[in-house]
């Protein structure tokens, strides 16, 4: 079973990732300071941790680099508030980690929480493949079996975005942050406007749909039956 | 809050005609020129008087001492008189009854001249004529006397106060003159100044100050007043400010649980039941909860840390090229005509990701708010060194009143209240440009509305 340790001192929210994490079948550990989160993390076996920024006895971030300064490589989901965001928070998706600004909704937390788990372990393939999907990084071209795909660059990177994490969860709210860069809210319905077009592309009337659309929250891309 | 001040009446227009220093001035000047030119006037007068009495009382005297005299005698006086020069100052004339001279220095009655025994000026004949005081009378014999006094000196004294006046007077009122002029235009340039610092206040600049300059005059101790009151309204504000976002930072973390407790429950009581739904909308309800704290923190944040670290060197013509593109086929499913126009590249110092924040919220506002059918126009153009994002719609449009309220925090124009939204995007995109002393300005365009980005720093001023 995947296990998770959450470092969080607020139980309200601590008790809310528990309980949603559960659910989705995680075994869940929890700590509420940093020195206790500290102990757990070196002592037992965990596939991620949620880590608060600001923790009474130790800080968040600290609490990760002493972990990595152990040669421990657990992937951490480090929440901070948004006034924390500073190049360090900006940093951790540099370092294999991810963050997430408070307030959240449960499933963007689950949803980052399962890219960072199942995150390729390095290699830098050039071409990447789901089904009889095929995208050349190189090259920028797109196939779906022997049908070439026009795509516009945005919709090239969506798709790759989307390949790259196959059969996971993507939000809205990742795909407006990595592919847009938009780091904000907007009010149009954007990302919706580009995947519709993408989807167009990719799921032509006939075939079997590879992107699926999860309500209130975003998309899936898996290998068509 | 919105702010009504952008309807009242503005500044009155400061012509220097219109300065009370220089008025004031300029009454100076008249008063002090008009009380020389009086005080000369008296002068003149009393001078003038006394001077030619004293010639007349001499002519009167002799006229009458000579008439006096026994008329055998009188040819005889009159003859050894003239003797005596220079020390008689007096010129006397004897002359028949046919007015021809019988002896004196009087060689011909002077025109004009009445016989009565009272002296009057008269012209005596010559080459050129020559000013005389005199008096003449006609003796019991028939004979005519006439005593006359030269008065060219008089008149040379007069002459000379005269000048000496021109002298005086004229450069002292053009002196006054310039000294009012030159304090008129000293208090109005301060003035002018102070109404500069005054605009930029009440654009929203607390932080600026009036100036004073330790004079110690009325306009420095009323300056030093405002400071004063400008200090205290400042801290007045931070407080406020400090209570929003530590209520917004509060809020957060409850928030938050809230709305993770209110997920749990939507899955308990399945989404399709009645209750499901119920809960659905409060999640809703929380979300926007949620994006005003953040959107409030997000935009203390950027007022507050001032994070000149991430400022770079790039391209405007860059991110308005990639958002004109992320935003086409968004325009399009609306069936609104998006174009974009971009004069030149335009190379700048900043912030990219905040600057694509506000562009994008700009060019995402004006995507929303164009009808179906409309236009929407992003255009970079300017001139080198100072250039100018234009976005543009053809949507309802921001009235005039509302013009500066909807960079206010919290702000909506009634036209868009029935759309979501925390109605914090514009004091985001205010917040950015401040940050980084570029100008934004709405301009008026009918229909519809048009934001310009001066983007060079101190744009503003």
């Amino acid at each position: 079973m995947t296990a998770i340790l959450v470092i969080e001192d607020d139980p309200d929210t601590a008790a809310e990732i528990d309980t949603a994490l559960t659910r989705l079948g995680f075994s869940v550990g929890r700590a509420a300071d940093g020195r206790q989160g500290l102990e757990r993390a070196v002592a037992e076996r965990w596939d991620a941790m949620v880590v608060d920024r600001m923790l009474p006895a130790l800080d968040g971030l600290a609490l990760i680099r002493d972990l990595r300064g152990r040669g421990i490589t657990t992937p951490a989901l480090v929440l901070s508030a948004l006034d924390q965001v500073d190049d360090r928070i900006a940093g951790l998706r540099a370092g294999g980690d991810d963050y997430l600004v408070k307030p959240f909704a449960l499933g963007e937390l689950t949803a980052r929480l399962e890219a960072l788990i199942r995150r390729p372990a390095g290699g830098t393939p050039t071409v990447l493949r789901v089904g009889a999907l095929e995208l050349d990084l190189v090259a920028r071209r797109a196939a779906r079996g022997t049908r070439m795909l026009e795509l516009l660059a945005r919709e090239f990177q969506l798709l790759e975005y989307l390949v790259r994490r196959e059969g996971q969860t993507v939000t809205r709210k990742m795909l407006l942050e990595d592919v847009f860069g938009y780091r904000f809210e907007i009010k149009t319905n954007l990302v919706d406007v580009h995947m519709g077009r993408l989807r167009r592309k990719l799921d032509p009337a006939g075939e079997p749909p590879m992107l699926t659309t999860i309500r209130g929250l975003g998309f899936v891309l898996h290998a068509a039956e | 809050m919105p702010r009504s001040d952008s309807g009242g009446p503005g500044p009155r227009p400061v012509g220097l005609l219109h300065s009370r220093g220089l008025r004031w001035g300029v009454a100076v000047a008249v008063l002090l020129g008009g009380s020389l030119i009086a005080m000369f006037g008296l002068m003149y007068w009393r001078s003038s008087a006394l001077l030619f009495d004293t010639l007349d009382r001499s002519v009167r005297e002799q006229l009458v001492l000579l008439s006096a005299r026994p008329p055998d005698m009188l040819a005889f006086m009159i003859t050894s008189r003239m003797h005596h020069r220079p020390a008689v100052v007096t010129q006397v004339g004897l002359f028949d009854a046919d007015l021809r001279p019988i002896v004196g220095d009087v060689a011909q009655i002077p025109d004009g001249l009445a016989r009565d025994g009272k002296v009057h000026p008269v012209l005596a004949p010559g080459q050129p004529p020559v000013h005389w005081r005199a008096a003449g009378r006609t003796l019991a014999d028939g004979r005519i006397l006439i005593v006359a006094r030269d008065a060219e000196e008089v008149l040379a004294v007069q002459t000379g106060l005269v000048h000496g006046a021109v002298i005086g007077i004229v450069p002292a009122i053009l002196l006054s003159l310039g000294v009012g002029a030159w304090a008129g235009i000293a208090t109005e340039q301060r003035l002018r100044r102070l109404n500069a610092i005054a605009e930029r206040i009440i654009a929203g600049d607390l932080g600026e100050r009036l100036p004073q300059c330790d004079n110690g005059d009325e306009l420095d101790r009323l300056c030093a007043i405002v400071n004063r009151i400008l200090g205290r309204l400042e801290e007045g504000v931070e407080a406020l400010k400090g209570v929003g976002e530590n209520i917004a930072h509060d809020l957060r973390t409850p928030l938050t649980a809230m709305r993770a407790r209110l997920e749990r429950a939507l899955r308990l009581a399945g989404p399709e039941t009645p209750l499901g739904a119920i809960i659905g909308q409060s999640i809703e309800s929380a979300d926007r909860a949620l994006s005003i704290v953040t959107a409030l923190l997000r935009i203390s944040d950027i007022q507050h840390v001032r994070r000149e670290s991430a400022f770079a060197e790039f391209d405007l013509a860059q991110i308005v090229q990639e958002t004109a593109e992320s935003y086409q086929p968004v325009a399009e499913e609306k069936f609104v005509d998006l174009s974009c126009d971009i004069v030149a590249p335009a190379a700048i110092v900043g912030d990219r990701q905040l600057l694509i924040e506000a562009l994008v919220n700009l060019v995402d506002n004006a995507v929303k708010f164009t009808p179906r059918g409309g236009q929407a126009r992003i255009v970079l153009g300017g001139t080198p060194g100072r250039p100018v994002i234009t976005v543009s719609d053809t949507g309802p449009g921001i009235s005039p009143q509302a013009r500066s309220a909807v960079f206010q925090r919290f702000y909506r124009a009634d036209a868009s209240r029935t759309t979501p939204g925390s109605g914090l995007g514009l004091s985001m995109v205010a917040a950015i440009i401040k940050l980084h002393r570029f100008s934004i300005r709405i301009r008026e365009t009918e229909p519809g509305c048009c934001i310009d980005i001066l983007c060079w720093p101190g744009a503003a001023a």
